[in-house]
């Protein structure tokens, strides 16, 4: 179903290749905490493992993220999705959607695949009850078309978690 | 005789066929303006609350205002007490000569080329979120004063 649209997807453009690359460098030399990347020869789609932070609700839990990105990365946010089974997080639906601003409407392009995983990181580690949005049964059977988080629009409201 | 009334009949179905597509072509028209303004009132509702965030963050800066913030060419030297020249957008580093822009208000810099590209559809700064629209008006009012 993802894959699909990811074949679907518009190759990278030259800036964004370039500073994918800066970025992946970047990340061999100073990878953020608690986060792993699966080396692939796709640029363009990045696999992330993420362990949940000790001393959390998520501690020795080991979750996979996926990264996707557009033609024109950095002026678009990547596409940012765990990879089910997601974890149980109040933002977090069961098809991996994150309900997560700075991936939608409050992109920048000063923002790198590290800054966001350390946001999600902290999302999760916020958490002090593991479960699914209120609205997910719901949310997910709109999205079974393998719709992209980015095409929903979202309501973020809840800045405590 | 039987040409005249042949004539006629023609005459008449031509009339009747353009009315027909006259009041075709108006009804569609009609149909059009009526959803569109439909949508828009939908749409108006569905986004009130966020507006002032999307009027900010949506709608880039005009091409005038863009050229208008200040540029420098970047010069080693001068920059020897920046601890890490490199334009955020794009993670490369500064190389001499250079062109840069400077924000107005919080002084963050960029390769011109790629920040011209953000403030074409948004008006923030990328690193810090100062709007760019607000500062320059600020700016402009308090020196009419």
């Amino acid at each position: 179903m993802t894959s699909s649209s990811a074949h679907s997807r518009k190759a990278l453009s030259k800036i964004a290749c370039n500073r994918l690359q800066k970025e992946l460098v970047e990340w061999q030399v100073n990878p953020p905490a608690g986060f792993k990347h699966k080396v692939t020869d796709n640029l363009q789609r990045w696999i992330i493992e993420v362990n949940g932070a000790p001393g959390t609700i998520y501690a020795n839990e080991t979750y996979q993220l996926q990264v996707d990105f557009p033609e024109h990365y950095p002026m678009e946010a990547p596409q940012v999705i765990f990879i089910p089974p997601a974890p149980l997080h109040p933002h977090i639906y069961s098809n991996g959607h994150i309900c997560l601003d700075i991936l939608y409407d409050s992109w920048s392009p000063a923002m790198t695949v590290s800054s966001i995983c350390i946001s999600i990181l902290s999302m999760l580690s916020s958490a002090t009850v593991k479960q699914r949005p209120t609205d997910n049964d719901r949310y997910v059977k709109n999205c079974q078309n393998g719709r992209s988080p980015k095409e929903t629009r979202w309501w973020f409201h809840d800045d405590k978690v | 005789m039987f040409g005249s009334g042949m004539n006629l009949i023609t005459t008449v179905i031509g009339f009747g066929m353009s009315a027909t597509f006259i009041v075709f072509v108006c009804t569609k028209m009609i149909c059009r303006r009526i959803r569109g303004s439909q949508t828009r009132l939908l749409f108006q509702t569905e986004s009130r609350i966020d507006l002032e965030q999307a009027e900010a963050e949506i709608r880039g800066v005009e091409p005038v205002v863009v050229a208008a913030i200040p540029t420098i060419k970047f010069n080693r030297e001068a920059f020897k007490s920046m601890e890490d020249a490199q334009c955020s957008i794009c993670l490369g580093e500064y190389e001499e000569k250079e062109v840069l822009r400077i924000m107005p208000k919080c002084a963050h810099n960029f390769h011109l080329s790629c920040i011209d590209v953000w403030l074409r559809k948004h008006s923030t700064c990328p690193v810090c979120r100062t709007p760019l629209l607000d500062s320059l008006e600020f700016d402009t009012g308090q020196s009419g004063t």
